[in-house]
């Protein structure tokens, strides 16, 4: 029995990598129908737009009103790049214009990054128990179970980006390129992951090699494989994305138009905003923010909700800043010895990339920032913390003790309860 | 056939003559010079440049400029006093590239091919700064070979007043000097005489580095490449971080390059900051031709390159926008783009052929 669960080769840990992508998967497309519209289509495409009434969560009312222009032929949402977009109108294509067409695809990448999340730990750590680890600890986070289990742009962006990175991390330039390609044309914040994952290359080379120039020359040709690639890929898919709906004469432009409209986005002194601080501080969270919810009250005794889809902070999350801390600390630690921290530096440079560069966006250039921004940033904590963890016994009990906490989160704010489980949580005194 | 120094200045003599005569502001219909649009905006008066009329070119030029009105008074007068500055630049020009053939066994006639016979050379010579920027460019490079450095620092520096693109060659001089005391002491100087001059004039006027630097900052896309991608003018902000990006990674690229010597590396610099401007008018080519003879190569696509580039000026009147896509002048831009990269490419490829050449005193 002991040897079924025991993880001893890299197919073993792939196979439960499997398994609980699978469960992962179950359980997303489990939720899918809920929240169901009650309004036609036709009625949920030009604001304003009810969401509760047209079942969209979160900014589905953004995503889906667009796929259902694409889908009529028209451009539309080009503030964004397309590709997750297209997913979204593939799924419609292939279930009919319902939440299964919404967020089936999305779903499906959202699963697919429990197993890359897994995978992508150990190709840093090589150590099985960390790599499952992460793979769980990203998989039940709830803020991250939540945002790519709906019709948004992360999941896809996710999904290419981890797979860009172990791409990268196997050697496989070209192709990692390719992937990271598609994740710049899911989500205008994926270049922020390759960005740093080139640092980091950069920082390794300037480490390993004799001289400068020699860690310029490979760095350079690092970029020409995989960030020429990833920025041909985006252009040529905006370029067919622009053709296909006579949206910009050139592919080019309509980066333009992106990257004008996203530094339009400033906030002002009145505007309520979440700054990055709170995404990850537990004792100054940012609000929950319910992205969709439906509350039943019985006779004034008891109130629950059956949905409730909530951005929140995880457990997980308020060991951002513990992970980066350590990730630091060993780094310097292995400079001292003369050995290339190399988990460590990919970690704070993902970390770096993905949620410090948030800081100056947001505190000095007043850009408008989310907390669900932080979805990018969750699998590097949740590989970073497993492996920091692991090997003292009092520190592997406070890993379990908050995958513990991660898993409980998980059930507390599950966004689709079963009547039984309402019932359950109820009993115990927990609010559901 | 065996080329000297008397061909080479009698060529040059005619060559800097025919350049004269083709842009002669009397003439029923010269070829347009920015010399003689000079004298219209202002230097006429003649307005102090810098301080009384806003001049987007460095200090030095602005100052020869306002010399030659001053002395002038009118505008033959003032066209053939410039005329005559640039001819002396000219043949300081033709000398050093000679000299440096000479120290580098370069056969001269890459000097007739380059510096005289070259079209660009009779459309472009007089008709703006640039060949000033080249001859005191090719002399600090010179002088760097010699083993000249303080000296050639100042050179570079003056030559930074005239155009500040030189500005980017810094890092690669300071990487070919192996001495540190030299390295600072360039560094300091080369920014030194530069800096003096400009700190001087920003005082005497708040606005002049705004009306004289970033000036070229709010200039739009001009016989720039990328214009088929961002051909509409709304999106040039996006093409400039275009353009920037171009340039680090070009720059970068020469910079890992081992093997190239001092000339080489300053034409791959030029020419990556050429390929990579949103502005490359086509006087600018004049900065690439010295280093090409002194290199010692004449790659085959360079004669369209030099079509090209002529076609540009000859055929800007011939378009109501000619900066616009679509227009046969930015057929040309484009045409000479492609030209150039294969040459660039060339040279990059080929860097290993040539030996890295430091101070060769025994041929002096």
């Amino acid at each position: 029995m002991k040897n079924i669960f025991r993880i001893d080769s890299e197919s073993r840990l792939r196979l439960w990598l499997l398994a609980l992508t699978i469960i992962v998967l179950a359980l997303k497309l489990a939720i899918i129908p809920y929240p169901w519209p009650d309004a036609p289509p036709e009625e949920c495409i030009q604001p304003p737009i009810e969401g509760a009434k047209c079942g969209f969560v979160f900014d589905e009312a953004h995503y889906i009103p667009a796929v259902r222009k694409m889908l009529a032929g028209e451009a539309a949402n080009n503030e964004h790049p397309p590709l997750s977009k297209a997913l979204m109108l593939l799924g419609i294509l292939v279930f009919g214009d319902n939440p299964y067409g919404w967020r089936t695809f999305i779903t499906l990448c959202g699963a697919a990054s429990v197993y890359l999340v897994g995978m992508l730990a150990y190709e840093l750590t090589r150590s099985y128990k960390a790599s499952i680890l992460a793979a769980i600890l990203f998989g039940f986070d709830i803020t991250s179970f939540n945002i790519s289990s709906i019709a948004m742009l992360d999941a896809p962006a996710l999904m290419f980006s981890l797979l860009g990175a172990i791409l990268y991390l196997r050697g496989r330039l070209t192709v990692s390129g390719i992937s990271f390609g598609l994740a710049m044309l899911a989500k205008t914040s994926a270049p922020l992951v390759l960005a740093g994952i080139l640092v980091y290359d950069f920082l390794k080379r300037g480490y390993e090699s004799a001289s400068f120039k020699e860690a310029l020359r490979g760095w350079l040709k690092v970029i020409e494989k995989m960030g020429f690639i990833a920025a041909l890929v985006m252009i040529t898919g905006l370029g067919i994305y622009d053709y296909a709906y006579g949206a910009f004469s050139t592919p080019f432009e309509h980066l333009d138009y992106m990257l004008t409209y996203h530094s339009s986005l400033t906030f002002s002194e009145n505007d309520e905003v979440y700054l990055p601080l709170s995404w990850t501080n537990p004792l100054f969270q940012f609000p929950r923010r319910g992205y969709y919810v439906v509350a039943v009250s019985v006779d004034d005794l008891k109130t629950y909700h059956p949905i409730a889809y909530y951005g929140l902070q995880t457990p997980l999350w308020w060991m951002a800043w513990v992970v980066f801390a350590f990730s630091l600390y060993l780094a310097v630690l292995k400079l001292r010895r003369g050995e290339l921290p190399k988990l460590e530096l990919f970690l704070l440079c993902w970390f770096s990339a993905n949620y410090l560069i948030y800081f100056p966006m947001a505190y000095l250039l007043h850009r408008w920032v989310y907390p669900f921004y932080f979805y990018m940033t969750v699998p590097i904590i949740a590989i970073g913390l497993p492996k920091i963890m692991e090997g003292d016994k009092i520190s592997e009990l406070v890993l379990y003790g908050v995958t513990a906490m991660q898993i409980g989160w998980f059930l507390e704010f599950f966004p689709v309860k079963a009547q039984w489980f309402i019932d359950l949580l109820l009993l115990l005194g927990v609010p559901a | 056939m065996h080329i000297d120094r008397r061909i080479i200045y009698s060529a040059a003599a005619c060559s800097i003559a025919f350049s004269y005569i083709i842009h002669y502001p009397l003439f029923s219909s010269p070829i347009y010079s920015d010399i003689v649009s000079f004298w219209y905006r202002g230097f006429w008066k003649p307005e102090i440049p810098y301080l009384e009329l806003p001049f987007e070119y460095p200090p030095l030029a602005g100052f020869l400029t306002y010399l030659s009105a001053v002395l002038g008074r009118d505008l033959v007068a003032y066209y053939t006093i410039f005329s005559l500055i640039i001819a002396g630049f000219y043949f300081l020009l033709v000398e050093i590239t000679v000299r440096l053939c000479k120290m580098r066994r370069v056969d001269l006639g890459y000097v007739l091919v380059f510096l005289i016979l070259s079209p660009s050379i009779l459309l472009y010579t007089i008709y703006n700064f640039d060949v000033i920027f080249a001859a005191l460019l090719i002399l600090s490079i010179y002088l760097l070979m010699k083993g000249r450095v303080k000296l050639s620092a100042i050179i570079f520096s003056v030559t930074s007043l005239v155009k500040l693109v030189n500005i980017l060659a810094i890092p690669f001089i300071l990487e070919y000097l192996e001495d540190w005391k030299d390295r600072i002491a360039y560094l300091l100087l080369s920014i030194g005489v530069f800096g003096a001059v400009n700190i001087a004039l920003w005082y005497a006027n708040p606005s002049f580095i705004d009306e004289t630097y970033f000036y070229h900052l709010r200039w739009g896309l001009e016989n720039a490449w990328f214009l088929v991608f961002f051909p509409d003018e709304k999106t040039w902000n996006t093409a400039k971080l275009f353009s920037l990006a171009l340039l680090c990674y070009g720059l970068l690229k020469v910079y890992a390059r081992e093997c190239a010597d001092l000339p080489t590396r300053m034409f791959m610099i030029l020419s990556v900051f050429l390929l990579s401007s949103y502005v490359f008018t086509p006087q600018m080519v004049l900065w690439l031709l010295p280093l090409l003879a002194v290199m010692g190569r004449l790659p085959i696509p360079y004669f369209v390159f030099e079509l090209a580039n002529s076609a540009i000026i000859l055929l800007w009147f011939e378009e109501p926008n000619p900066l616009q896509l679509g227009a046969l002048p930015q057929y040309f831009a484009i045409l000479r783009a492609v030209m150039l990269f294969i040459i660039l490419v060339e040279v990059y490829r080929g860097v290993e052929r040539f030996k890295p050449i430091k101070v060769y005193e025994e041929y002096f």
